[in-house]
């Protein structure tokens, strides 16, 4: 069963989502990418609060937010990464995928020139994040269908060649939005988290929890 | 080993880390007392069967209460230590609960049963000595009886051969434990096998019969022992074995009649592999009075002696340990050191070993307490137990000298030996000093073992020992004294924990041991918080976090701690609080997990601690940060300094915060010409300037360097966006450079500053750097210069002053040549500092000056040379720049005009005297005559003094010049005859007559009361011309003094006398007071005097006692008495006597008419006649004298004979024998011939070599003949009494006659 928490991110450790007794907890980096205004912005907020925004003003530099999101027996805790796309930030960038154990790089199905860009973000990240990031390919804005310019197997051809997962999004009809976290919190190894938290520093580990600790099992509210 | 069993038991990894010679502690099972007593007795070989018994009921009842039985129902295991613990504190209330941490007290149930069932069953009596050693434990008994323990406190044997000599009074064991000594209360030491209880030698006869064993000791030497004795002598037992048989000799090592030992104590080295000390065998004795400590082998020798009093009953102490020695070149030492104690004060030595290898011991230091010691006892090296003599224990340390704990024992029922010291089973014949000092002794009941002490009741066996410092944590965390604990384990950590036990290893490994409990004890804490009340969760949230970061534990700060807090509001708000002082003090490092760091920007913005916020978002590293958030925060709540510093850290875009922030600053200052800026905008500009200023300087913003590489594009980027010609959102009104005009707006000075330390950095010393001045420097002058006029209501207009500081600010770069300037901007920029603005109060003098400055900065530079003199001058006439004008005129080597402009400016003016004294003479002569008036209006003193050293042959000229104010004249002549008359220096001028006389007529005009001082003084004019003067302005006083100095006395007279009448009347008119009249008739009566014999003086009185007004008869009457007596007391020295009677008899009416007044006055008349004629007496004896004096010294030379050094005339070079008259020596003894002398009658020979001769006194030729003697006496008069006056009484010359 999986069960995505909708409250905040940051409650989590107390509570379990199915009582199960044995649980873990994984702490993931995960970095947005792509051109400016293919709707990096909205598809977190889309997926961490269930929120749409008309009119998302743009990022400056980065956002940081966390979304916590229960998958059989483990508890996935993203640390999600919302980079601004506009060019004057685009040094900023590496700061935050270096390190980061996933990454979606979204564009815009309406935008031919987001598409290009995603692939050179694929590509930097191929070369400069580490080895065994998991990389998502997201193609968002699929509500407006009639204006599409990118079409949807060119897109799914370049992830396959690439090893990208794939999705067309919609942060404003919120289709596909869980499903790409979610399918990357199944992709993401969860069992030598250890090794990685080391190298990465701030604090990502994996803690054990004793299961009858719990007193309250309140979760999906 | 068990040890390890019961360490795993407990659960501590590190128990065993505890030193090996631990003895099992096991606590008494309070479950097993419940078994019935037995009603027959057992005998001792039922006992010895019993291994695990210790059940005997009842018999412990007074050491356990109901509570003990109820909660320790577990055996040995933590639970059981636990309760033990935790029910015994109500046996100690007093103590507070923080100190019962460090020591820890256990009752050894199993032995302390089985004496209790020994001394009930077989008779065995109390316990009287102890001794521990190897894994062996002995009591001895008050009935003689040796009971052996192994350490499972299983009894393994019973020795019951000494039962008839008496109690067991001393027991020891050798080093490995296989050989026991056991001293006896009637005098026998037996020497047992100690793993069966066998005896092995019986010695008897080793010390004088009838004295009870005190001690009995191994020495490190299998074959050597000590012994003493209740008479206070030591012992010395050798053990031989001669074929198989084993024996004793015995030595007295010192007689108590030299004083009784009452404890010994040798230094035993057995532990240790090596040290320099093995080959010696060192006993401490401590005899009533003193400490001895000798060295027994290899030889005799005394050591040490150390006096040691206290009072009677204070037993006496000695302790050895070895304690490892640091010394300073990081080698380690193992030395003993000794501590003796008496009563309330502890002394230390400690062994050295000199080169020489003899043994000094060197004390260490004094401790004093507060109580009296009955035992002392090392724990370890650094902790002490004293038992004093209220049965309490105190745990101090050696080092800090600082009581750690206090635990108080007066439930164990010590058993003390006084029945031994006093020698009651022998008969008592001991001294009563040895019987009081026994009273508290408890040698042989109080032993330390390993690290624990071991304490004998009468009944049972207790232990004590300092707790490891693991147990006392968790002693304290079972108490959940959380804060405590934690305390306790940083120091720990720390390194800086008292009575550490248990923590070895390497310092680095101690110190990752302690954290890892540490870092427990606060994940129990933090477990702790769940249960914690929101009120009291600030501080245990906030202690939480500081132990953390004491710790260093950032994992269980962002993970743990953080899990915990991060759901209750309260929680994470103390826990965020809690970062930001370590975060600004820098115990922590400045990075936070980005979820924390986003909740701590949160908050702070709710709490509007907006200062502490950006203290925080500047310090931690940019990409644990939200920045879309932290952007906007600090854009919403003004946080420039924050927001630069994101926009440059993180983006590096050093241009950015230009572009964002100067628009906003502009805004501000355009809506600030309605209202003021507000303090918000200001720190904006604030913020903008000194980025600026750090950017172009090359420095970092808000503080640190930038790095490598960065700095020139910094400077570059920055400059470049400042020098923007537009703004990004330009409207089309602005003008050019928006940004410097904005900066300058805001605070032109500031700008500039920013601008100068910019200007000092080498890119700007560069030939492209100077270029870049140029630039800036242009579009400064073309920002100021407007092209059109700008009203003040214009977008971007500058204030004067503003202006002002540019201009200079540009002058000073043209000055320093490091830019040029086209003539014609140069023209229009000289011409712009020397406007005269209208609104004049506006315009601080301030400005001016500046301005002024700036012309003088580019005239000093020579950049002024295409501007023509006349025109600089007539713009700095208009502008009122003096200094300007004063330069050019320099320039011109016009002197006159410089000094004018000089003397124009009021706060120069007085620099110009030390401007003058510089200048030429001739320059100067012009000078000062043009400007004579202004510079004695200035100071006419230094013009005195200029005219008169540097010319003065041209006052005339300069009097002239002052003609028509003679007020001036007069400063200058008064300047100049102060200086003449009284200056210090050499003056070379004089004054002619006719300026004095010109002075003289000034002062007569302009102060006229001066005169008569003036004239007093040496005023230097024709008496004749003075007169003319004074009479000119009819000054009476002044006529009347010149009068009198031209010895007309008369004239002068009635001129006073004319003067006092008319005062006289003025005063019984009332106008004027008494005193004029006097001081009139003073003066008056002083003419009179002076000109004594000239004038008659009886006109004054007749004018005096003139009546003159019938209205006020009364008034003038009083004041004609006074005026009278003056006269008259005045001039009774000059007159004679009878008249000055005779006119107080006739004038009865102004002494006031009574008979006293005139005793009065008549006194006084009297009074100055005697002082008179005393006065005359006096001078006449005084002259007679010295013209005595003279005439005896002239009769004495007289008398003299006078040989002439020469035989010859000098005048006509022939012997003076052949003279045809007669010839002259003088008293030089030069010789002449009378008729060549000649007239004049001197010595020539003198008078060429000395300037001065002898002159010929009688030169009469006698016939010859010896003079007659003459007694010289003084003149009569000399002597005589006679009051008649006699002056110069005709005195005979003497005869001189026959001299030569």
């Amino acid at each position: 069963m999986v069960v995505i928490m909708v409250t905040m991110a940051s409650r989590s450790t107390a509570q379990r989502p199915n009582g199960s007794t044995q649980g873990k907890i994984c702490q993931f980096k995960l970095v947005l990418l792509g051109e400016s205004a293919v709707g990096k912005s909205s598809l977190v907020l889309r997926f961490v609060k269930g929120q749409f925004h008309e009119y998302q003003e743009s990022t400056i530099g980065a956002a940081f937010l966390t979304q916590t999101v229960c998958l059989d027996d483990t508890t996935v805790k993203f640390e999600i990464w919302d980079t601004a796309g506009q060019e004057r930030y685009h040094s900023l960038a590496p700061m935050y995928y270096r390190g980061a154990q996933a990454a979606i790089v979204v564009y815009d199905i309406t935008n031919q020139d987001t598409f290009v860009r995603a692939t050179t973000w694929v590509k930097e990240l191929q070369r400069q994040a580490s080895p065994n990031i998991v990389i998502a390919l997201a193609g968002n804005k699929s509500d407006l269908g009639n204006k599409r310019v990118v079409e949807f197997d060119e897109a799914q051809t370049y992830a396959d060649e690439n090893g990208l997962l794939f999705m067309e999004t919609s942060a404003k009809t919120a289709m596909n939005v869980n499903d790409i976290f979610l399918a990357i919190a199944k992709k993401l190894p969860k069992n030598e988290q250890t090794g990685s938290a080391g190298t990465s520093g701030q604090g990502r580990r994996l803690v054990e929890v004793e299961g009858q600790k719990t007193t309250t099992s309140n979760c999906c509210k | 080993m068990a040890e390890n069993v019961l360490g795993s038991e407990i659960g501590f990894q590190d128990y065993h880390a505890t030193e090996a010679i631990h003895l099992d502690i096991e606590e008494l099972d309070d479950a097993e007392y419940a078994i019935p007593a037995v009603e027959e007795p057992p005998s001792l070989e039922s006992i010895l069967t019993e291994l695990d018994s210790g059940s005997l009921s009842g018999t412990e009842d007074e050491f356990v209460t109901p509570a003990e039985i109820l909660g320790g129902s577990e055996t040995a295991s933590v639970g059981s230590l636990l309760s033990l613990n935790s029910v015994s504190k109500p046996f100690r209330p007093s103590q507070s609960q923080s100190s019962s941490a460090i020591l820890r007290h256990v009752i050894l149930k199993g032995i302390s049963s089985q004496i209790s069932s020994a001394s009930e069953r077989i008779n065995a009596g109390l316990a009287s000595a102890m001794a521990a050693g190897g894994n062996m434990l002995v009591i001895g008994t008050s009935h003689g009886l040796i009971l052996g323990f192994d350490s499972n406190q299983t009894l393994r044997w019973c020795d019951q051969e000494a039962r008839h000599q008496g109690s067991v009074s001393a027991l020891c064991f050798n080093h490995d434990g296989s050989r026991l000594l056991a001293g006896f209360a009637r005098g026998h030491i037996l020497m047992l096998e100690s793993s069966s209880g066998k005896v092995l030698r019986t010695l008897t006869d080793v010390h004088p019969p009838g004295t009870a064993v005190l001690h009995v000791k191994f020495t490190d030497s299998p074959k050597l022992a000590l012994c003493s004795d209740s008479g206070g002598s030591v012992f010395e037992l050798n053990f031989t074995r001669v074929m198989g048989v084993r024996g004793c000799d015995s030595k007295c090592l010192f007689s108590g009649s030299r004083g009784e030992v009452c404890t010994l104590e040798p230094l035993l080295l057995n532990q240790l592999p090596t040290h320099s000390l093995k080959n010696y065998t060192l006993v401490a004795m401590a005899t009533l009075s003193k400490v001895i400590v000798v060295s027994i082998r290899p030889r005799m020798r005394v050591v040490l002696t150390h006096a040691l009093g206290g009072t009677a009953i204070a037993p006496p102490q000695v302790s050895w340990q070895l304690v490892v020695i640091q010394a300073a070149d990081s080698t380690r030492v193992v030395d003993p050191v000794l501590a003796l104690a008496r009563d309330d004060a502890v002394h230390f030595y400690q062994v050295c070993t000199e080169r020489n290898s003899r043994i000094r011991l060197s004390p260490l230091q004094r401790v004093t307490v507060s109580y009296m010691i009955s035992n002392l006892r090392w724990l370890n090296a650094r902790s002490l137990a004293l038992l004093d003599t209220q049965e309490k224990l105190h745990l101090l340390d050696v080092r800090l000298q600082d009581e750690l704990e206090t635990l108080d024992l007066s439930r164990v029922g010590i058993s003390y030996a006084s029945s031994h010291f006093k020698g009651l089973s022998t008969g008592g014949n001991v001294s009563k000093a040895m019987a009081l000092a026994g009273e508290r002794a408890c040698y042989n009941t109080v032993i330390a073992f390993g690290s624990q002490l071991l304490l004998l009741g009468t009944k049972s066996l207790h232990a004590v020992c300092i707790r490891t410092w693991t147990e006392r944590l968790r002693h304290l965390t079972l108490q959940r004294r959380f804060p405590e604990a934690l305390a306790l384990g940083l120091s720990f950590y720390q390194d800086k924990g008292q009575a550490v036990v248990g923590l070895c290893g390497s310092k680095q490994r101690r110190k990752q041991i302690a954290r890892d409990k540490v870092c427990d004890v606060l994940i129990q804490y933090m477990d702790d918080l769940n249960h914690c009340s929101v009120e009291n969760c600030a501080e245990v949230v906030e202690s939480c976090v500081n132990f953390c970061i004491q710790l260093e534990n950032t994992d269980l700060l962002f993970g743990k701690l953080w899990e915990l807090v991060c759901e209750t509001d309260e929680f994470r708000g103390s826990y965020l609080r809690a970062l930001e002082g370590p975060l600004l003090n820098g115990s922590l490092a400045p990075r936070l997990p980005p979820l924390i760091s986003q909740q701590l920007v949160t908050l702070y913005e709710q709490e509007e601690r907006l200062d502490s916020l950006q203290a925080i978002i500047v310090l931690l590293d940019v990409d644990c940060l939200d920045i879309h958030q932290v952007t906007k925060v600090c854009g919403q709540q003004g946080l420039w300094e924050a927001l630069i510093y994101l926009q440059t850290s993180a983006l590096s875009d050093f241009t950015a915060p230009i572009h964002q922030l100067m628009p906003v600053l502009q805004m501000a200052l355009a809506n600030a010409r309605t209202q003021k800026l507000s303090p918000d905008k200001i720190r904006l500009g604030n913020a903008i300037l000194v980025y600026a200023s750090c950017c172009l300087a090359g420095r970092g913003f808000p503080r640190g360097n930038l790095p490598e590489g960065v700095t020139q594009r910094a400077k570059a980027d920055v400059l470049r966006a400042l020098l923007s010609q537009h703004s990004s959102s330009a409207s089309d009104a602005e003008r050019q450079y928006p940004y410097i005009r904005t900066l300058l707006e805001f605070d032109a000075k500031g700008f500039l500053d920013v601008i100068t330390i910019a200007f000092q950095e080498p890119e700007f010393m560069s030939e492209m750097g100077l270029r870049q001045r140029q630039r800036l420097i242009d579009i400064l002058l073309n920002i100021v210069l407007p092209t059109t006029p700008l009203s003040p209501d214009n977008y971007d207009y500058l204030t004067d002053e503003q202006r002002a500081v540019v201009l200079n600010f540009i002058s000073n770069e043209v000055a320093e040549s490091s830019v040029t300037l086209e003539a014609g901007a140069l023209n229009r920029m000289v011409e712009m500092l020397s406007t005269v603005t209208n609104n004049s109060e506006d315009m601080s003098r301030d400005i001016e000056v500046e301005k002024e400055n700036a012309i003088l900065q580019l005239l000093h530079s020579k950049k002024l040379t295409n501007i023509s003199d006349n025109c600089l001058l007539n713009l700095a006439h208009n502008a009122n720049f003096l200094r300007v004008a004063e330069t050019i005129y320099c320039g011109q080597e016009d002197w006159i005009s410089v000094c004018r402009c000089m003397l124009t400016d009021k706060s120069r003016r007085y620099e110009v005297w030390e401007w003058l004294d510089c200048l030429p003479l001739d320059s100067l002569q012009a000078v000062v005559t043009a400007h004579a008036a202004e510079l004695v209006t200035v100071d006419a003193a230094r013009t005195a003094v200029l005219i008169s050293n540097r010319m003065p042959n041209s006052l005339d000229n300069i009097l002239q010049k002052m003609n028509e104010d003679p007020k001036l004249e007069y400063a200058l002549l008064g300047a100049l005859y102060q200086l003449i008359q009284y200056g210090e220096e050499d003056i070379k001028m004089e004054l002619t007559t006719g300026i004095l006389e010109k002075y003289l007529k000034l002062m007569c005009d302009l102060e006229p009361e001066r005169v008569v001082q003036h004239l007093c003084g040496p005023h230097g004019c024709r008496l004749n011309e003075v007169l003319k003067i004074v009479q000119d302005i009819n000054h009476t006083e002044a006529i009347a003094l010149m009068l009198e100095k031209l010895g007309n006395y008369q004239e002068a007279f009635d001129l006073l006398l004319a003067d006092l009448q008319s005062l006289f009347e003025m005063h019984c008119g009332g106008d004027i007071k008494s005193n004029k009249a006097i001081q009139a008739t003073s003066e008056l009566a002083a003419l009179c005097r002076r000109a004594a014999g000239h004038l008659d003086w009886m006109p004054l009185v007749e004018t005096v006692l003139h009546p003159y007004t019938e209205n006020n008869i009364q008034k003038g009457e009083s004041l004609q008495g006074k005026l009278l007596r003056i006269v008259l007391e005045s001039l009774s020295g000059t007159t004679t006597l009878s008249t000055v009677l005779e006119q107080i008899l006739k004038h009865p009416l102004a002494t006031g008419g009574t008979i006293g007044d005139i005793r009065e006055l008549l006194t006084g008349v009297l009074t100055h006649s005697c002082y008179d004629q005393t006065l005359v007496e006096a001078s006449a004896r005084l002259v007679s004298m010295e013209l005595h004096e003279a005439l005896k010294k002239s009769l004495r030379d007289a008398g003299k004979a006078f040989q002439n050094v020469c035989l010859y005339c000098p005048v006509c070079r022939r012997g003076l024998s052949q003279c045809t008259d007669y010839a002259v020596v003088f008293r030089c003894g030069h010789g002449y011939h009378i008729s060549c002398i000649g007239d004049s009658k001197v010595c020539y020979q003198c008078l060429r070599t000395k300037g001065w001769a002898p002159t010929v006194t009688n030169s009469l030729p006698t016939t010859k003949r010896p003079p007659e003697k003459r007694k010289n006496q003084p003149p009569s008069l000399t002597t005589d009494r006679d009051l008649r006056l006699r002056l110069a009484p005709q005195i005979l010359l003497p005869d001189f006659e026959g001299i030569f």
